[in-house]
């Protein structure tokens, strides 16, 4: 794999933003279902915190993830595997934001109907 | 090896590639015959598609109307909608790509030939089922996106669901074969030195488009066959009253259905990149930025399909995810068109028919892509889902998107296909009619939308005073038609009297401009070496020189179809690539595909095993005239290299061709586990009154037959490695891919009732999805056999059980992934609940 | 738009709100790509950054988020759980082709029409008995899915005594489009005597 390793990295900070989403989407949909947001903690329910978590988790590890892309982009300008880094690691910088953006309404919106 | 004449190389080069006349073109396996033939074909259902739409607007532009009744309405916006989306935009995309990325990227053909061959067919054959049914009355009328439980037998008996659900997956076959030979001709089929950020920007947006469909149509392919299944035979996957839910086939399908939607822009905005720099007369501003935004539309038009379920009663939370992502994505989207914008800036733009019609896009798109933030929030979205104000979005999208860059790329490329340019006459009262009449029909059904009309009625009542804007609307629709058929006349006029030119008529900068027009069958006479951005050539002055052989390959061998395959980072030329000649065999196979639909169609279950021995029997036959006995010495490619032929090489076109068909097979896997899970949490009427179980020790069998087999598929590459013939491993394999269909076998049939509970038909999905997955591993091992002996396998030439073992691996994970779902669907989770 | 209710005006001020900051954006893109086209001086010597960072990125996402936040705000208010006690509760049945409707109050049940009280919020349990329909009444608010095996809530107000016509949203096959029924919101103190006729099985 490692020949080819540079065309996986465009993927990775969207692929994380995928998981989470995944994750974080079903864990909504379970919590509901079983009843997760009526268990208090404080002053958010059991279901919110473990929603607001996977977020910053997902949002946290993404960053890891475009700082690591970001240091390996190698120095020759004009090679292929210069381009296809800095594309990763701009994609994955971006897919922070994104991330935060896309979850927001963990902090804000009724969990469950 | 001397150079031949650039004549002489011509006749050479046509005596082996080009497709015989008469009856022999359906042996056609050419990029260049088999794209236009998609391109036209695609036309074709376009023109049907918006007859029926003609239909649509006759009928609603009075209220009250009778000039049809609601049973035929439904059946024309369904065809309607089900042509211009399966029909029409992905298959004319499709024939873009095909005529198209060999000539960018500087290759003779694309990976597969005969693929896009019988794509081509399965395409034709699937959408002449369509339209026959049509022609019959019987079309499909649900609706385009077929939601259950309408679409499920109680409620549509007839055969029109079925004809959707069938001819729609045979079409897909044809989108899923394009989707893998596009990936893999752009990975490795480049000229050498085009690295991945030399290449012509739409080799980008292609190489992405095609992993959306990759990943995005096993889930509609799945939820197809599921409600096929239920349809059929009653297994209630679908069916609320026996603990199916509507729900997961909304999910699936809209999991497949929004990337659609970008999968038939994204391509689009590909031919944009192209045309916007050669009328600017400058490069692409922001190449690399453009290349992020597409990573970054296409992964996030993957998380926003519940907008389309935004009434359905999901909880406002989850809401929110797919209202913020849906907004997120028109930022990408700005990028682009402000990339565009900044390239017309930076250079000196000249106006031509082609950009004229761009400019229909930029102002029709920019209106979708508003309204369609719009329709992302909620609040909004509650009003205006289900009105004529998304009947509006969508057209502005998908016209503005689409059809208006097509037909600007069909001007800019017809001189490509045909060898003629015009003078443009009409070209002009075309667009304008188009321009004019396209916004007078939907800017309308905007008001429409917010007045309260809904989608999908064939009446309003008077009282609703709809009445005069759904009256201009009909009328700015037939406007609109008057200026396609304009346009129909004026590509049939340049085709016809078109002046012919030498070379480049729009003084492009890409390769594609480099081939003889119209093009010739093998494209290239010798393959240029690239060593810039591909997008800063001189196509005019480097035609003639590849013309003469100068490049790579410039010369004939052995009657060989030969290009060449780079490697995927470095570009450097790693083998040659002999392509299949042209045959009959991809229609053969479609045709009996195509009888094997109609069966199942007709319900004719035990005949339909007949086309379905014959179509894998063809199969077969196809791999006859592929590798070689006998090793080889690298070949000679030109400028004193060499390289080996590509079945000699580690990682040759069809080595990836089936990783990535093993990662469209990984969603399909996913998305059937996902289901099972869905219906344990939401679907009504659980828990089940009995659960069916199956036999830990059947279970545990099928795991440890897929895992038996995985090992020694890997055994059997070990051994043809070291020299001796792999008989061995192949055979053990065998061995543990009975064991593991056997025991599925055993334990369907020892299931009992099917119908009772979605329970049970998922616990049987699930375990027919691993039987299927162990029978796909039977036939290649089953194919190693026969490679074997018929003396085409050697320590060097070992690619075939490579590829056997990447999908032995995979299939051994998904028979456990199966195993693990199956278990977790025989235990009552309900009493967690605390609701 | 017309909106008769609470929740219909404050989404019709959201659509105004949309709508101008729509037309806004897109005359500002026509002209930017005019401008590009025929006077590129205009955008300065560097023009990429400025439309690509500016134009493409940073504007569009403040916007966007401006309004998604908003959006969240409104959303909240319509259609998640809000804190105010539990208003009056209708149960609305659909199956092809008409819409029954129970009133929790007292049981009475009407068909095809449904009498609401004016100035009071009133809250929809929505369900079907078939296929998927869609209960909606334009001009009081937002739409929700009858969805069988499901069931559904929806709060909507008319502001208004008066007659209100109701449709059905979502594809349901033949009769979808004379799937409709009228609704009829009565002054609030007549209302309960209507639900008691109702209930006599009189004409309300
Ligand atoms: C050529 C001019 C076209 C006209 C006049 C037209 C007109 C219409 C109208 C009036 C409807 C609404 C039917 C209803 O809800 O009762 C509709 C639906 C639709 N149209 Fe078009 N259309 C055109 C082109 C296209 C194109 C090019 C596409 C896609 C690429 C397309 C895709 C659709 C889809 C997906 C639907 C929804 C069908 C459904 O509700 O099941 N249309 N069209
Ligand atoms: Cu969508
Ligand atoms: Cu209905």
């Amino acid at each position: 794999m490692t020949r080819s390793s540079p065309l996986l990295t465009l993927a990775a900070g969207f692929t994380i933003w995928a998981s989470g989403f995944a994750v974080i989407y079903a864990v909504q949909g379970v919590g509901c279902a079983y009843g997760w947001d009526l268990i208090a903690l404080g002053p958010v329910s059991l279901l919110r915190l473990v929603l607001i978590l996977l977020t910053v988790a997902t949002a946290a590890i993404i960053y890891v993830v475009a700082r690591a892309l970001s240091g390996a982009i190698p120095g020759k300008e004009r090679e292929a595997s210069h381009f296809m880094l800095s594309v990763a690691a701009g994609a994955a910088l971006l897919a922070v934001p994104a991330t935060l953006f896309t979850f927001a309404g963990v902090f804000i919106a009724t969990a469950c109907s | 090896m001397s150079t031949p004449s650039p004549i002489r190389l011509h006749k050479e080069l046509s005596r082996i590639w080009d497709t015989a006349p008469g009856l022999g073109r359906l042996s056609a396996v050419n990029h260049t015959v088999l794209g236009k033939r998609f391109i036209i074909t695609a036309f074709v259902f376009f023109t049907i598609g918006g007859l029926l739409a003609m239909l649509i607007r006759a009928q609603l532009a009075t209220s009250k109307n009778a000039f049809v009744g609601p049973d035929i309405y439904n059946q024309i916006f369904t065809m309607h909608g089900t042509i211009m989306m399966f029909l029409f935009a992905i298959p004319m995309f499709e024939g873009f790509a095909i005529y198209l990325l060999p000539k960018m990227l500087g290759a003779r053909d694309m990976a597969f030939p005969r693929m896009a061959a019988y794509g081509y067919w399965c395409y034709l054959f699937g959408g002449s089922i369509l339209i026959a049914a049509l022609i019959l009355g019987v079309a499909p009328d649900g609706g385009w996106f077929m939601y259950t439980p309408l679409n499920s037998k109680p409620y549509s008996p007839g055969i029109n669901a079925d004809i959707w659900l069938l001819g729609i997956t045979f079409v897909e076959i044809s989108a899923l074969s394009a989707a893998i030979e596009i990936i893999v001709s752009i990975l490795k089929l480049r000229a050498p030195g085009m690295t991945l950020n030399h290449m012509p920007i739409m080799a980008w947006y292609l190489l992405i488009t095609a992993f959306m469909m990759l990943f995005g149509f096993p889930p509609l392919i799945l939820a197809s066959a599921l409600l096929e299944l239920e349809r059929a035979f009653g297994l209630p996957f679908f069916d609320p009253t026996r603990g199916g839910d509507s729900l997961l086939w909304q999910h699936l399908f809209w999991l497949f259905g929004h990337p659609e939607v970008y999968i038939i822009f994204l391509p689009a905005a590909g031919a944009i990149s192209m045309m916007v720099p050669t009328f600017a007369r400058h490069e692409l501003i922001g190449y690399r930025t453009v290349v992020l935004a597409i990573i970054a539309v296409a992964f996030l038009s993957f998380g926003l399909w519940v907008h389309h379920m935004f009434t359905v009663g999901i909880p406002h939370l989850a809401l929110t995810f797919f209202s913020a992502a849906s907004g997120l994505v028109a930022i990408p989207t700005a990028v682009q068109i402000f990339a565009w914008i900044a390239t017309i800036a930076n250079g000196r733009p000249k106006l031509d028919v082609p950009m004229l019609y761009l400019f229909g896009f930029f102002v029709i798109f920019i209106i979708g892509g508003l309204t369609g933030v719009m329709v992302a929030m909620v609040p909004f979205n509650l009003q205006a889902h289900d009105t004529h104000f998304v009947v509006a979005h969508l057209h502005y999208v998908l016209v503005g998107g689409f059809v208006f860059p097509m037909l600007a790329a069909a001007y800019y490329w017809l001189p490509h296909f045909t060898g003629k340019r015009s003078d443009h006459v009409l070209s002009r009262p075309a667009f304008w009619l188009i321009f004019v009449g396209f916004n007078l029909t939907f800017f309308l059904m905007h008001l429409t939308g917010l007045l309260g009309m809904p989608r999908r009625v064939s009446t309003y009542p008077l009282e609703a005073k709809w009445d005069w804007l759904n009256l201009l609307s009909s009328f700015g629709s037939f406007i609109m038609t008057i200026g396609f058929a304009l346009f129909v006349i004026d590509v049939f006029l340049q085709v016809r009297f078109g002046t012919r030119f030498r070379r480049d008529p729009w003084s492009a900068k890409t390769l594609e401009w480099a081939t003889p027009t119209p093009a010739t069958s093998y494209a290239f006479a010798s393959l240029p070496e690239i060593s810039d951005r591909a997008d800063r050539l001189e196509p005019a002055a480097l035609g003639p020189k590849l013309a003469g052989g100068e490049g790579y390959l410039g010369f004939t061998r052995n009657n060989w179809m030969e290009t060449l395959g780079v490697d995927m980072m470095t570009a450097r030329p790693t083998e040659v690539i002999v392509l299949p000649r042209p045959t009959f065999l991809p229609f053969w196979t479609g045709l009996a595909t195509g009888a094997f639909v109609l069966c199942l169609l007709f319900k004719l279950y035990w005949l339909s095993l007949v086309p379905f021995a014959i179509t894998i029997g063809l199969w077969f036959v196809w791999t006859l005239t592929t590798g070689s006995r006998t090793d080889s010495a690298p070949l000679d490619i030109g400028h004193r290299q060499s390289a080996p032929p590509h079945w000699q090489v580690e990682r040759p076109p069809s080595w990836w061709a089936m990783l990535f068909a093993i990662g469209g097979d990984a969603v399909m896997v996913t998305s059937l586990i996902f289901g099972s899970l869905f219906l344990i949490v939401v679907a009504p009427q659980w828990p089940p009154q009995t659960y069916v179980t199956v036999s830990p020790l059947l279970l545990s069998a099928m795991v440890a037959g897929a895992i038996i087999a995985a090992l020694s598929g890997r055994f059997a590459v070990k051994q043809l490695l070291s020299g001796t013939p792999p008989l061995a491993g192949l055979s053990v394999a065998g061995v543990g891919y009975l064991v593991a269909l056997t025991a599925a076998t055993i334990a369907i049939l020892n299931m009992g009732t099917l119908t009772a509970h979605a329970q049970a038909a998922m616990l049987f999905a699930l375990l027919a999805m691993a039987a299927l997955h162990a029978a796909i591993g039977l036939l290649l091992i089953a194919y190693g056999f026969l490679r074997h002996f018929s003396g085409k396998l050697s320590a060097l030439r070992s690619m075939d059980l490579r590829i056997g073992k990447l999908w032995h691996d995979a299939s051994a994970l998904v028979v456990l992934a199966c195993v693990v779902a199956a278990l977790v669907l025989q235990f009552d989770l309900s009493s967690a609940r605390l609701r | 738009m017309d909106p008769a209710g609470p929740s219909a005006a404050s989404v019709a001020t959201l659509w105004w709100i949309m709508f101008t900051g729509g037309t806004l954006i897109f005359a500002a893109t026509s002209v930017v790509l005019a401008v590009a086209w025929a006077k590129p001086r205009l955008l300065g010597a560097n023009p990429q950054r400025l439309l690509i960072l500016w134009g493409g990125l940073v504007l569009p996402s403040i916007i966007l988020a401006a309004l998604v936040f908003s959006a969240f705000a409104l959303g909240e208010r319509l259609i998640g759980a809000s804190g105010s006690p539990a208003p009056l509760r209708i149960e609305a049945v659909a199956e092809r082709w008409m819409w029954s409707f129970r009133y929790l109050i007292n049981g009475a049940v009407s068909e095809q029409v449904l009498h609401i009280p004016a100035g009071e919020p009133v809250e929809f349990a929505v369900t079907s008995e078939d296929v998927i329909h869609g209960f909606w009444i334009p001009r009081l608010g937002g739409k929700i899915d009858a969805v069988p095996g499901h069931t559904n809530m929806i709060r909507l107000q008319a502001d208004r005594p008066g007659r209100y016509g109701g449709v059905c949203a979502e594809f349901c096959g033949e009769g979808h489009e004379i799937m409709r029924f009228e609704v009829v919101a009565h002054p609030l103190q007549e209302y309960e005597a209507v639900l008691d006729r109702l209930a006599a099985g009189e004409a309300p």
